[in-house]
């Protein structure tokens, strides 16, 4: 019996594989939400009085998420063009398949993160700690979850689109071609978040006296950073060639 | 569905070098295609064009009378199987999964004669790709290949790595499947002797240039085995290019490179030596002999 199911190649790419990496983001996910939860009641408990802003699922969105989920995203180009480029699926639908995982799982980071910030905040609303933060952000308050998934949603699709195209750099111009192109695509990768003025780059504003972007244009415009760099990508793997051992 | 695949002036650079230097020849269709040649010939090169895993530097090349690199229509159809004994991410798939992706992907797949194939080669759906023996690597290679059923199949060295009676198994497949569906079949490979048979053209590959493109028969013809008693074997051998030659008791058999005219033939069996066809395998080595280039 013949089956005739290949329809949409780039999103069959995607359904095979999301669950991978899925499973390994909550896993990476499930350990950090425990240690964080864990220095969280620690300082709860023990921290009373001290100035030390009380946001820990700020402290966990500023830190390991955005690399971890960076250096998951490398491995895009050279897993799907080893895998999926012998079985008949075009370059181009293989940017695709990479852009919907891209997009999808920063999507669902900032999701997770923003519910972080939700649980954090009704398990402070009643207590005489006030949730305070240590960066700059587009919002004020841990309830705006919206604007919380927004900021995250750029930033976290920023740092994986970053290591996306720092994986295709390294596939076209081999080692010495991706070292020498490394600076100039963090550069790139850290644009939308200067753009924003959020995290470790927007606190550096205050000290620099620059005045950040209202969020109506900071947001389009680390968006189109964020389309640049996917855009790169493309233009990176479009004739890429699937080198192997000749015979 | 058969496709054709034609080449023009095709050319390939590798890392500043000529893997492919000027390729021509055109492949009807619907049949079983041998590509033979010596280590870094040019084979593989040659058939990843084909698949669209690289662009030529140079030149046209055709399949269904479109250019395959990053068609959408011509990239399914074509299914190229090779050696890979490993590969990134071979600890993460299974067997059964791979598969189920070959399926999810290939136009044309077949899943029941997937599975009897699976049944046939012993290949365990459970285990991990990384924890596959050669042998067994090379199996699921090779039923994705067959069950793929794609309009243009190759198998790049696919084969090397099944111990005999797997590698006659497949021989056999890929014969009874070609027979009942018809495609574009194409067997690429150094080790002639047990292939030979299936091929109905072949391409001989030397150093990136194609050295011969003819019907399987008329490469045979090219030469000739004379097998008798010594002595008269000897008696014919001044003035022939003796390609092999095999000594058993008083019986010599010599492989000969070159048309015998037929007064000679008439004088080999007058002196009891028959004349036979010559093996594709002795016409490759001749022919890819470094003195030859």
């Amino acid at each position: 019996m013949t089956t005739t199911t290949r329809r949409r190649p780039a999103l069959t790419v995607t359904r095979l594989v999301a669950p991978a990496m899925l499973w390994i983001s909550a896993l990476y996910f499930a350990i950090v939400i425990v240690v964080f939860a864990v220095i969280g009641y620690v300082a709860l408990v023990h921290g009373e009085g001290t100035d030390e802003p009380t946001s820990h699922a700020e402290l966990l969105a500023n830190s390991s998420p955005r690399f971890f989920l960076g250096s998951l995203a490398i491995i895009v180009t050279s897993t799907l063009l080893a895998h999926y480029l012998p079985m008949g699926v075009t370059r181009h639908q293989l940017f695709w398949a990479g852009t919907t995982l891209i997009l999808g799982g920063a999507a669902a980071a900032a999701a997770v993160i923003s519910g972080l910030f939700l649980v954090e905040w009704f398990v402070l609303d009643g207590t005489s700690i006030p949730i305070t933060y240590r960066t700059p952000h587009l919002f004020d308050s841990s309830a705006q979850v919206g604007v919380i998934f927004l900021e995250h949603l750029v930033a976290l699709a920023a740092f994986m689109a970053l290591g996306w195209l720092i994986g295709s750099v390294f596939a076209r111009y081999g080692g010495w071609g991706g070292l020498g192109l490394l600076l100039p695509c963090l550069l790139l990768g850290l644009l939308p978040e200067a753009l924003l003025g959020v995290g470790w780059v927007g606190q550096s504003y205050g000290a620099l006296g620059i005045e950040p972007l209202p969020m109506a244009a900071s947001v389009p415009l680390g968006t189109a950073v964020v389309a640049v760099m996917l855009l790169l990508n493309h233009r990176l793997m479009r004739d890429m060639p699937l080198r192997r051992p000749t015979s | 569905m058969t496709y054709s695949i034609e080449a023009r002036d095709l050319r390939l650079d590798y890392r500043g070098s000529p893997a492919l230097r000027g390729l021509d020849f055109r492949l009807a269709g619907g049949g079983i295609y041998g590509l033979i040649g010596r280590n870094g010939s040019g084979k593989t090169s040659l058939l990843s064009l084909v698949a669209s895993l690289m662009k030529p530097t140079s030149g046209t090349l055709l399949v269904d009378g479109e250019d395959p690199f990053e068609n959408p229509r011509t990239m399914p159809d074509v299914c190229l199987v090779q050696d890979r004994v490993k590969d990134s991410g071979d600890e993460m798939w299974k067997v059964g999964g791979y598969l189920r992706t070959a399926a999810a992907l290939r136009p044309h797949w077949d899943q029941e004669y997937a599975d009897r194939l699976v049944d046939l080669f012993e290949l365990p759906q459970r285990k991990r790709l990384s924890s596959l023996s050669l042998g067994k690597r090379s199996a699921l290679n090779i039923v994705i290949g067959l069950a793929s059923r794609a309009p243009v199949t190759i198998f790049d060295e696919a084969y090397v790595g099944l111990d005999a009676p797997s590698r006659y198994a497949f021989y056999d497949e890929v014969l009874s499947d070609y027979m009942a569906h018809p495609r574009t079949v194409i067997m690429s490979s150094h080790l002639v002797e047990e292939v030979d048979s299936l091929f109905e053209e072949v391409l001989i590959l030397d150093e990136g240039r194609l050295l011969a493109h003819e019907d399987t028969d008329d490469l045979r013809s090219r030469g000739v085995s004379l097998t008798g008693p010594t002595r008269a074997v000897d008696d014919l051998r001044p003035g022939l290019t003796v390609l092999n030659e095999q000594v058993l008791g008083g019986t010599t058999s010599i492989t000969v490179y070159g048309d015998l005219d037929e007064d000679t033939l008439s004088h080999a069996r007058a002196a009891g030596v028959e004349a036979g066809p010559v093996r594709l395998q002795d016409l490759f080595v001749h022919l890819t002999r470094k003195d030859r280039r």
